[in-house]
This record gives structure tokens, C-alpha cells and sequence, in this order.
């Protein structure tokens, strides 16, 4: 428990503490002090990546090897197209006019791009079935999102130049409103959040720690 | 009266696909017709075309993360090169971050595609940096000097090679940030950039994420904002009527979005006069 809590608590503190005091002390040793850490930091998050491939290798294999499980070959597809990608990135590089760009441009982007898209369709359905003036509540949400929707295209001009008006209104004052107070709440919870990490009241980050 | 009912219930559950057919011909036909050419630009898109324009005055670069992947890119991909054209237009140098890695190569073709059609150099008026992890430390740290986390550019040059970089170091060297995404990351330029050093920020988004950027332009921590499809062409059409540029994606592409948005507005409205109709029948048979 020594390696998997208190050397990870003893960490979490220094570099909480030597950060919180970076930030308002702009010394010359403090600087180098973050330089060099902050380098660590980036190489830690490559490694983070490498650590999260193998992850994603191990479930997609155990998937795969899984007679039982009808999506199998979906796995195998994953992990044939993920060495594919790894060996031809390795060998050709991934500059633009390298083979494996040219895969990426040629599948990755128009898959990915559809993907994307058919929120169009979904929304359209969605719009026509569900999207009801049941209650006032649901009467303001209709009124703001034709009165968007409107205003984003150039018709809304054309219909009056009180549609962007109302847009502006709307997104400048009871949006700005809503927002700023999710933002405070955010914020505060995040600022709760990282001193109960760094002071290690929340252990629920170290390893073999969470979810117990 | 039970005809009347045989049509309503119809009409309200209606097959998905032919609504799905209606929307596609709605988004696709426009495509062939002619692209928007006159469009009002608001004050946030404008702020942004005055400010490059500054840029161009005081002969300083500019910094745009291009942190966008295939996902957003038909919305975020007309505003990266109608501001590049601007920005080679006016002999503005560019500096191109990216911190989402299946963004990477997109961002470089758009650099690479538009330079080209000015005749700009790369290394000389434009260079893009590679993708990094930890963008809060990369943030952090550009304050200071960006060779901090940057070794090479993307092609694989040492910096010191890149006569664009020779006088430049952090932010204070150039007019201002432009961070074009669909993700968090335009706040986490305001928060580990901005706040602390003061820079001039701009926001290119998608429309729905869009909203949650109007407390940073009322607290002055960013100087524009460009939203979505419209945004894009918003700004080409500046780009028009300012500089004589020719409209791009962004225009072609309003006329999809225009009849896209008109087609789910009729959606609405019919679904909610069809379920009015059902309702009081309802309650005349009760």
C-alpha cells in the first residue's frame, strides 16, 4: 500500500504545492524548476498515450479471442486496421503525401465526416417527433431555437432585422447569465476537487484505490 | 371524422425515412445551385477582420491553433482559410499550433493549400509546429519562450533553421491568438494564456459550442468570435467586399445550411400543429 498510496499522495502534494507557488512566485529558480518539470510532464503524457494503445490492444485481443461474442470480428477488424496503420506510419511517415496520410485524407476523413453529419438527420427526426410546445418551459426553448436557427442562416435578415437582433439579445444576456453560472460552479468544484487530491482527502485517484 | 384521424396518425408517425430523405435532398440539391454572396457580418466577426488588418499595420505574425479534426471540419475548415487568406493576403506571417492529433495533417494541407494560392514560403512566411501533449504546459510555457516545448517544426526542421522564427520567442511577439475548435480548447487558452499573459485572443467555433464563449468577449479576455458556417462566410464575405477575394467554402456552403435550418424550422412547426389538431380532437371525443 506504501508504493500504491503514500509515495502517489507524497507526489500529488509536492507538485500541487510546487505549482500553486510557480504560478504567483515568477523567481528565477522556481522558473527553471517548472521548466524541467513541465518537460517531464510533456514526455509523461507521451507515455500516458503508450500506456492507453497497449490498454486498448488488450481489451480489443480479449474481444476478438471471445468465441461467444458476435462482435468479434469488429475487433479483429480494429486490430488488423491498427497495426496496418502502425506499420505503414512507421515505414512512410505521416507527412502530407505519405501513404499513411493518404489514408488517413482518403478513409478516416469521409468516415468520420459522415459520422458527424448524420446528426443532421437525426436532429430533423428528432425535430418533427419530439420537439412539442408541452409548457412554457418547453415554449421558450422552441421560440430561442427558431429564432437561432433563423438568424444563422441569411434568411433571418432578409425575414427582419429583429431576428439577429433577438439572437444577440439572447446569447448576451440570459445566455452570458446561465453560462457565468455554470462557469462559477465549475470552477469552484474545481478548485474543491484539487485541494481534496492534493491534501490526499480524495484517494479515489491512486492505484487499487478507486471505486472501493 | 375518423378519416380525418386515419391522416393525423399518418402524418405524426410518419416513416423516419422519408423525413430522412426530405432533410438529405434539403442539405444536398443546394450544393448545385449558386453559392450566397451577400451576408451581414456581426460585430465579433468584424472585430476579428479589424484586428488582422492591425496585424498587417504593425507588421507583426500571428499565432492560429488549428485544433480541429474530420468531425468539425466543415465547419472549422472555411473559417482556417478564409483567415489565411487574409493573413497572406496582407503579408501577415502565421504560426500554426495544433494540440488534437487527427487534426494534424488537416491543418498542415489547409496551410500548405492556401500559402500556396499566395505564393507565400514555407519557413519564411508561415511554419506549423507539431502536435504536443500537455497543451496547459505548452500554453504555460510559450509565455516564457515556446523553444521550451518545441524542438522542430512539423516537417522535422531544428527551429533555428526557420528564418520566420529568428526574432520571435513568446506571445508579446505577436498581434494575437486565433484558436479555431470544437473542444474546450479555446477556454484553455483563456485560462493558461490569456489570464496571464494578456495577449489578444480571438475564437473560431462550431455553432453549438458557441455559447459558452459570450462571458470571455463581455469580460474582454477575447476580442472576436466566429461561429460555425456562418461565421465562415461572415467573414469571406469581408474578405469580398474589403479586399476583392474570391468567397470560398463558407458561402457554398450557406446555402446547404440555409435550407437545412428552413426544412427542420417546418418540421417543428408542422409537428406542433399535427400534435395541436390531435390534442383538441382528442378532447372533443372525450
Amino acid at each position: 500500500m506504501f508504493f500504491k498510496k503514500t509515495v502517489p499522495f507524497i507526489f500529488t502534494l509536492s507538485v500541487g504545492i510546487f505549482s500553486f507557488f510557480y504560478y504567483f512566485m515568477p523567481h528565477a529558480f522556481m522558473q527553471d524548476l517548472w521548466d524541467k518539470a513541465s518537460q517531464w510532464a510533456i514526455i509523461i503524457g507521451g507515455g500516458a498515450m503508450f500506456v492507453g494503445v497497449i490498454s486498448m490492444v488488450r481489451a480489443y485481443y480479449k474481444r476478438a479471442t471471445n468465441k461467444s461474442d458476435p462482435n468479434r470480428y469488429f475487433a479483429m477488424l480494429t486490430i488488423v486496421c491498427f497495426i496496418a496503420m502502425t506499420v505503414i506510419g512507421l515505414i512512410t511517415g505521416i507527412k502530407p503525401g505519405s501513404l499513411f496520410n493518404d489514408i488517413f485524407v482518403g478513409i478516416m476523413i469521409p468516415c468520420e465526416a459522415t459520422m458527424f453529419s448524420l446528426l443532421a438527420f437525426y436532429i430533423a427526426s428528432a425535430a418533427f417527433r419530439s420537439f412539442r410546445l408541452k409548457s412554457f418551459s418547453a415554449g421558450l426553448l422552441l421560440f430561442s431555437a427558431i429564432i437561432l436557427m433563423l438568424a444563422q442562416i441569411p434568411t433571418g435578415e432578409n425575414i427582419s432585422p429583429a431576428i439577429p437582433w433577438l439572437k444577440g439579445w439572447i446569447l448576451d444576456y440570459p445566455n452570458v447569465a446561465a453560462q457565468r453560472a455554470i462557469l462559477i460552479g465549475i470552477a469552484i468544484g474545481s478548485v474543491a476537487t484539487a485541494l481534496k487530491i492534493i491534501l490526499g482527502i480524495d484517494k479515489s485517484i491512486y492505484a487499487g484505490v478507486g471505486g472501493k | 371524422m375518423s378519416n380525418k384521424n386515419k391522416w393525423l396518425d399518418y402524418l405524426l408517425n410518419i416513416d423516419r425515412k422519408v423525413v430522412y430523405v426530405i432533410i438529405f435532398l434539403s442539405v444536398a440539391l443546394p450544393f448545385f445551385l449558386n453559392p450566397v454572396v451577400d451576408i451581414q457580418p456581426t460585430k465579433w466577426v468584424s472585430a476579428v477582420y479589424d484586428e488582422m488588418e492591425e496585424a498587417a499595420r504593425t507588421n507583426k505574425p500571428i499565432i492560429i491553433g488549428f485544433d480541429y479534426d474530420p468531425s468539425t471540419l466543415a465547419e472549422l475548415d472555411p473559417m482556417a482559410k478564409a483567415l489565411l487568406r487574409h493573413a497572406f493576403s496582407r503579408n501577415i506571417k502565421v504560426l500554426g499550433l495544433n494540440f488534437i492529433a487527427n487534426g494534424t495533417s488537416l491543418a498542415a494541407t489547409t496551410m500548405d493549400d492556401v500559402a500556396k494560392e499566395f505564393g507565400k514560403e514555407y519557413g519564411k512566411d508561415y511554419v506549423f509546429f507539431p502536435y504536443l501533449p500537455q497543451y496547459d504546459l505548452v500554453l504555460l510555457n510559450f509565455g516564457d519562450n515556446f523553444r521550451k516545448s518545441y524542438t522542430q517544426e512539423f516537417r522535422g526542421q531544428p527551429l533555428e533553421n526557420i528564418p520566420m522564427l529568428s526574432n520571435l520567442q513568446n506571445y508579446d511577439d505577436f498581434h494575437m491568438v486565433i484558436d479555431l475548435s470544437g473542444t474546450k480548447l479555446p477556454t484553455i487558452y483563456i485560462m493558461y494564456g490569456v489570464t496571464r499573459y494578456h495577449f489578444k485572443f480571438v475564437t473560431g467555433c462550431t455553432a453549438v459550442s458557441a455559447t459558452e464563449y459570450f462571458p470571455y468577449l463581455q469580460s474582454g479576455q477575447m476580442i472576436g468570435l466566429i461561429t460555425g458556417m456562418k461565421g465562415a462566410a461572415e467573414y469571406e464575405s469581408l474578405l469580398k467586399t474589403k479586399l476583392n477575394l474570391p468567397t470560398g467554402d463558407g458561402m457554398r456552403g450557406m446555402a446547404s445550411q440555409t435550407w437545412g435550418h428552413l426544412v427542420i424550422i417546418i418540421f417543428i412547426v408542422i409537428g406542433n400543429i399535427l400534435y395541436y389538431v390531435r390534442r383538441r380532437m382528442n378532447m372533443e371525443i372525450k
